[in-house]
């Protein structure tokens, strides 16, 4: 697919007005792999040239950046002010919010959805409009802004990105629990996870070799050194793997799953499959073929939980469990709003 | 879920009689949302009414967003009964922390409870509360029923509110006690078991009740501005109280920069009722001028329809109304609610009788 790189906001403005056609917004490409073919040809739209830090209040802990603003660049001027932006997700700004990796619920932290305080934005056919306020709380108007977090920019693309920060913690330690059979990996995380105080980050991860309980404790360093001795939990590695890869010919399911489902979502699925839960509740299940994956799609309404193919063939990526039908009739009504002529693919 | 352990999150002073559904469709807030987050970061799922009497379920126990889907429900939340009414809500609980402890520092000033907010969120503490009385509401509320012991000669009292494990909490609090020290607090209270929290708290729940007090009407506004702005924003609402001549206290969740001033007056007079209506508004355009929000946790409604255009040219507000006819096509649904309607947005002028209306009251304006 070749590229389109405006580098102004009149210039976006004008690129859109020219009726381009299918366009599919590309941040720092990181998940393209991830995400679902594009049905028509389409043009990436790289937003790289917004790419600044175009406010940033440390003591209000509030910022505002634009879309093409790799998360390490921001990382890096967060550093300087004891801040932070607490969510996980790399490659730009706008491409961790578009595509919410880790999912709207997390455990201990917070979530692009909480963190997206406001925006400006532009539509399909070059209108600009904002939305959201810059300030950590509002509830002027309706939060239309709230739509770009999770829609793989197929609504609007972003220009500005107002976003909450919040202090770095002042002591935090890595833990890791290797080795364990599945219903000692449950336990361990169902403990972990049900801590009034939760570990800021948790994983469980399942491979043929056993389960991997590994995360992060965040605060106070005598909370952080006194919850790591009363649970038992020995110093690791950080966590540095978010995503299952699917081997030549597989596919990896990804959805929302409370812990009590947990041992029945894995009943349906065959033994030893790759699966990565993270505290809040999003999963990665890896699976070798796809009538295996079909099946289970089939089945996980049962327990109401929401999934889709995420790594896999082109024709199947994006497949997934049956949205409600008044739900999937109000996002195409959204679709058809915002951006009538289908540019944002 | 007090016997669970556990309990909902949001607490807007309402809490004693609002309704979940209302809380969602406000996106309500509370003292504690410094810490916790409003509604829409506790709500999960919603089944809910469209104005056709469709049904759509939006969200699940694991989340409010599946993968493959967009954030209806996040959109939905704050909508103001606009896009359809919530028949089940789906909320995430919080486990009560181990400990909880209130401390009521009184300040000489304004300023200095302020700063001293300023620097306990610069410290990296985040107390669950950080709520702030003027000297007039404390006045007011130790002069009423809900009497709780402030100091009356103070400027301002700060509350704030520690929770977590007790050992973490004597380290807060000491950093706090240093905090104000600092900036020379008159007097620090501190309360440790549920009836003294309950006493601090008591003139801070009650302060609306009490401003009741001072007159036969009350105008409570609700803007937010960023935090390191409250001293200005203060500043300028003494200002603009004072040009119009009205009675003015301020109660004010200061971790957020949410304030409320209040507006003690006589409704039944027509001059007073145009005098709080001018200041009540340019109390609004302040705090959009230094960088805030019209509303901070109660919403748009009728009352604040041509204050939107403060935040919101007419692209942004059109680009609100596709949203809002996706859900509500017919306008069947509080009609009139959140988004002026067309061309209304750019006369301000029509706005005093707008307000008026909600006060109930006949305006000369």
């Amino acid at each position: 697919m070749s590229t389109l790189r405006p580098t102004s906001t009149s210039e976006l403005a004008e690129l859109l007005q020219s009726k381009p056609g299918p366009l599919r917004l590309r941040g720092g490409g990181s998940r393209l792999e991830r995400m679902p073919a594009t049905v028509a040809p389409a043009r990436f739209l790289d937003l790289s040239a917004f790419a600044g830090i175009e406010r940033l209040d440390a003591q209000d802990q509030t910022c505002t950046v634009g879309p093409g603003l790799p998360r390490a660049e921001l990382d890096a001027a967060l550093l300087a002010h004891r801040l932070e932006l607490p969510c996980l997700g790399g490659g730009t700004i706008g491409g961790l919010f578009a595509t919410d990796p880790i999912g709207p619920a997390t455990v201990g932290g917070a979530s692009p959805r909480t963190l997206l305080l406001g925006m400006t934005a532009m539509l399909a056919d070059g209108t600009r409009f904002q939305s959201g306020a810059r300030v950590v709380k509002s509830v002027a108007g309706f939060d239309v802004h709230k739509l770009f977090v999770g829609s793989r920019g197929t609504l609007f693309a972003g220009l500005q990105l107002h976003l909450r920060l919040k202090p770095r913690p002042r002591a935090q330690a890595w833990f890791r629990r290797e080795g364990l059979d599945l219903p000692a990996a449950l336990e361990c995380f169902s403990m972990l996870r049900s801590l009034v105080v939760p570990p800021a980050e948790l994983q469980l991860h399942r491979t043929a070799n056993g389960c991997t309980i590994a995360g992060r404790i965040a605060g106070r360093d005598s909370f952080v050194r006194a919850t790591m001795r009363a649970h038992e939990l020995r110093e690791g590695p950080p966590i540095t793997m978010h995503h299952l890869d699917a081997s030549p010919g597989a596919e990896v399911v990804q959805g929302n799953v409370p812990g009590s489902r947990v041992p029945a979502l894995l009943a349906m699925s065959p033994a030893n499959a790759p699966f990565l839960w993270h505290g809040g509740g999003r999963f990665e299940l890896s699976l070798e073929a796809t009538t295996t994956t079909d099946k289970l799609l089939r089945t996980l309404p049962e327990l109401q939980v929401d999934a889709c193919i995420v790594r896999g063939d082109d024709s199947r990526r994006g497949l997934g469990t049956p949205l409600d039908p008044g739900q999937q009739h109000l996002a195409a009504g959204l679709k058809h709003a915002l951006d009538p002529h289908g540019i944002f693919v | 879920m007090h016997h669970h352990g556990l309990h909902y999150a949001p607490d807007p002073s309402s809490q004693s009689v609002c309704t979940i559904g209302g809380n969602l469709a406000e996106n309500s807030g509370g003292p504690h949302c410094f810490k916790y987050g409003m509604t829409t970061d506790h709500v999960l799922g919603a089944r809910i009414v469209l104005p056709d009497g469709s049904l759509v379920d939006v969200g699940s126990p694991a989340g409010p967003r599946a993968p493959h889907g967009l954030d209806l429900l996040a959109v939905f939340c704050g909508s103001e009964g606009t896009f359809g009414i919530a028949t089940e809500i789906t909320v995430r609980l919080c486990r009560d922390q181990q400990s909880v402890r209130t401390m009521l520092a009184a300040f000489s000033t304004m300023t200095a409870a302020c700063r001293t907010v300023s620097d306990i969120v610069a410290a990296g503490l985040v107390p669950a509360a950080l709520e702030i009385l003027d000297q007039a509401t404390i006045r007011a509320v130790e002069a009423s029923v809900y009497r709780a012991g402030y100091p009356e000669n103070a400027a301002a009292v700060l509350l704030v509110e520690l929770d977590g494990p007790d050992f973490v909490l004597a380290e807060e609090a000491e950093e706090v006690r240093d905090y104000f020290r600092a900036h020379g607090a008159l007097t620090v209270d501190e309360a440790t078991t549920p009836t003294d929290r309950k006493r601090l708290w008591k003139g801070r729940k009650g302060a609306f009740g009490a401003m009741g007090r001072l007159n036969t009407d009350l105008y409570v506004l609700d803007g937010v501005v960023p935090r390191t702005r409250l001293e200005d924003a203060l500043a300028g609402i003494a200002a603009i109280g004072a040009k119009h001549g009205v009675v003015m206290t301020n109660v004010f969740h200061a971790g957020d920069g949410n304030l409320h001033p209040n507006i003690s007056f006589d409704g039944r007079d027509p001059e007073q009722t145009r005098r709080t209506i001018a200041a009540g508004r340019e109390i609004l355009q302040l705090c959009v001028d230094l960088g805030g929000s019209i509303s901070g946790e109660h919403g748009i409604g009728t009352e604040k329809l041509d204050h939107v255009s403060m935040m919101y040219n007419a692209a942004d507000l059109a680009v609100m109304a596709r949203v809002r006819a996706v859900w509500n096509p017919t306008g069947l649904c509080n009609p009139g609610k959140v988004l002026p309607s067309r061309g209304a947005c750019a006369e301000v002028a029509k706005w005093p009788q707008m307000v008026a209306k909600v006060l109930d009251v006949e305006s000369d304006a």
